[in-house]
């Protein structure tokens, strides 16, 4: 695995659900890394209680790294490093974790 | 300025940044309480709506040179959290008992401005023994300095003129 800083999905959790989008300096190197690939600028998730977030969006990271990045968590990983998901101000970042083999 | 002048001024440019919405055909709501997103914007038709923080500061005359400048502090949490509706910034600038200026811009080109060009100048409060002890640590802010000059909006190197009047998202309606 490639020895660089993560990449980060930054994470504003609302009432009824939580906003995902890229950090701008890893949006910037994924775009360096995989020019012209289309992405979305961010992505809106609901949920019922902010107590469902982790539970219920984390086995969902997968594909919002797809939609945000154009590019599978896989891909990401050998070539640019870990992605973590971080919600400003909490002090623990949660690694978006690949799939089973 | 004191704190309650501060007060005065704050709200005096929320108003100004809603009579400037108003005029363009857009509603405009205010939280009862305020959590920080200072004004809502609706397009009534649609139902439409954007979140507007409204920063208003006193501009000081530069010394030895024409134009002035204008400082703001943003929440540093609130500029790297995304939020849908996305969140903008309105900074608002008072000069010669005129609104001077207004710069409207997105939360989300703040932040990159900020994280990919070095834009303002981070304050991390110094914490106390006092303050660790609180219930909330001490807010980092992104203290934004505006120098108004030649045209320019200037910024640690970065021109924001681009920003001034810029309704480019909220196109004027026609009831």
């Amino acid at each position: 695995m490639a020895p660089y800083p993560p990449l980060i999905i930054l994470v504003g959790l609302q009432a009824d659900g939580a906003t995902y989008a890229l950090e701008p300096r890893s949006r910037q190197r994924i775009q360096e890394a995989f020019p012209g690939v289309p992405v979305a600028p961010s992505v809106f998730v609901g949920y019922k209680t902010r107590e469902e977030f982790e539970a219920l969006h984390g086995p969902m990271w997968r594909q919002i790294v797809i939609l945000l990045t154009g590019v599978t968590l896989e891909r990401l990983r050998e070539t640019l490093g870990e992605v973590i998901v971080r919600v400003p101000g909490q002090s623990q970042d949660i690694a978006v974790e690949a799939a089973a083999p | 300025m004191s704190r309650l002048q501060n007060l005065y001024t704050g709200l005096a440019g929320q108003y100004a940044v809603m009579s400037e919405f108003l005029i363009r055909g857009y509603n405009v709501a205010v939280p009862g309480v305020d959590r920080g997103d200072d004004i809502f914007v609706i397009q009534d038709t649609s139902g439409e709506y954007r979140r507007v923080q409204v920063k208003t500061a006193v501009a000081r005359e530069l010394a030895g040179a024409a134009g002035y400048f204008a400082q703001f502090a943003l929440p540093y949490r609130q500029l790297q959290t995304p939020s849908t509706p996305e969140l903008y910034y309105a900074l608002q600038v008072r000069r010669a008992a005129r609104w001077a200026d207004l710069l409207l811009i997105a939360r989300e080109t703040l932040a990159e401005e900020h994280a990919l060009h070095g834009l303002g100048t981070l304050n991390r409060p110094s914490t106390s023994r006092a303050s660790s002890a609180a219930a909330s640590a001490p807010r980092e802010t992104l203290q934004l300095r505006l120098t108004f000059q030649g045209g320019q909006v200037l910024c640690k190197g970065r021109n924001l003129a681009s920003y001034r009047d810029n309704f480019g998202d909220w196109p004027e309606l026609q009831h």
